[in-house]
C-alpha cells in the first residue's frame, strides 16, 4: 500500500463543528518538538476534512498553547480519530467535555 | 553525499562514500523506539486501548520501518557498498516521511533535546550531538519530502 500525508480529505466536513459544548467528548491534539508545522496542517485537512484556515488555525493553536481541541462528539468517533492521529504519529487523546 | 530533487516524484541520495550507507542505516535503528506504547499512554480512558490499538499500531510502524530497511538494503547491494543512488520516491514518499518521523520521536524520547531551535548544540555530549545531527538530517529530507514530493 503506498501511503500517502497528501490525499485528499477523506471525512465529513460537518466534523468542523468542533465548538460544540454538549458534545461528550474532545478529540486534543498535544504539541511535541517533532512533527512539522505543515505535516501537522495537512493530517488535520486529511484526517478531519478541515479546509486549509482551519487546520493552520487548530496547528498554531497546539504550536502556540500546547494543545487543542479538534473534534468533540461521541467517544467511539473520538477514538477512531485519536487511532487515526496515532497512526500518523501525532500525539493525541480524548477528554470528557467538561 | 549530494541530494537531487525530481520535482514531483523523488528525492534521490547521492552516496559517494562507504559511511554514508552508514548514515543511512542508522535510520532504521533510530527509528526503533516505543512509539506506540508511548501514543498508547495517551489514552487512559479506555482500558482496552492498550491491549487491542496498541499491538496494531505498532505492527503498522514496524511494517513501515521494513519497507525503508529494504529499500536502503537493495540499493546498497545495488551500489556495492559504494557509490550508488537511493531514491525516496513518491510512491513511497509517505512511508519515508513516516519512519524518518518515527526515527526523530525516538531519538527526541531517548536524549530529550526539545525544541530544534532551543537546542544548545555545543552543550551536548558526543552521543548526543552525533543523534542530534542524525535528526536534523532526518528533519531535513523530511522537508524535502513535503516540499517536493508530497505536495
Amino acid at each position: 500500500m503506498t501511503e500517502n500525508a497528501v490525499e485528499s480529505p477523506v471525512r465529513d466536513p460537518r466534523t468542523q463543528q468542533v465548538t460544540q459544548t454538549d458534545d461528550p467528548w474532545q478529540v486534543i491534539v498535544l504539541d511535541d518538538p517533532v512533527n512539522l508545522m505543515e505535516y501537522v496542517t495537512r493530517m488535520l485537512i486529511r484526517i478531519f476534512g478541515f479546509s486549509r484556515e482551519v487546520a493552520e488555525k487548530k496547528m498554531m493553536e497546539v504550536h502556540n498553547q500546547g494543545r487543542s481541541v479538534v473534534w468533540a462528539g461521541g467517544k467511539e468517533k473520538a477514538e477512531m480519530y485519536v487511532q487515526e492521529l496515532h497512526r500518523a504519529q501525532l500525539k493525541a487523546l480524548i477528554e470528557k467535555s467538561s | 553525499m549530494n541530494i537531487g530533487i525530481q520535482e514531483g516524484s523523488a528525492i534521490e541520495l547521492q552516496v559517494e562514500e562507504p559511511a554514508e550507507w552508514i548514515l543511512l542505516q542508522a535510520l532504521i535503528r533510530d527509528a526503533e523506539g516505543e512509539l506506540a506504547d508511548e501514543l498508547g499512554e495517551l489514552m487512559q480512558e479506555d482500558e482496552l486501548w492498550e491491549e487491542l490499538v496498541v499491538p496494531e499500531l505498532s505492527d503498522y510502524f514496524s511494517s513501515q520501518r521494513k519497507l525503508v530497511r529494504d529499500l536502503i538494503g537493495r540499493a546498497h547491494r545495488e551500489a556495492g557498498g559504494g557509490q550508488g543512488n537511493l531514491l525516496l520516491d513518491a510512491e513511497n514518499g509517505g512511508i519515508w516521511y513516516a519512519v524518518l518521523n518515527q526515527a526523530q520521536l525516538a531519538l527526541e524520547a531517548r536524549f530529550q533535546f526539545g525544541p530544534r531551535e532551543d537546542v544548545n548544540e555545543a552543550a551536548l555530549g558526543e552521543e548526543a550531538a552525533q543523534a542530534f545531527a542524525r535528526r536534523q538530517f532526518y528533519g531535513f529530507l523530511q522537508e524535502l519530502l513535503l516540499q517536493h514530493v508530497m505536495a
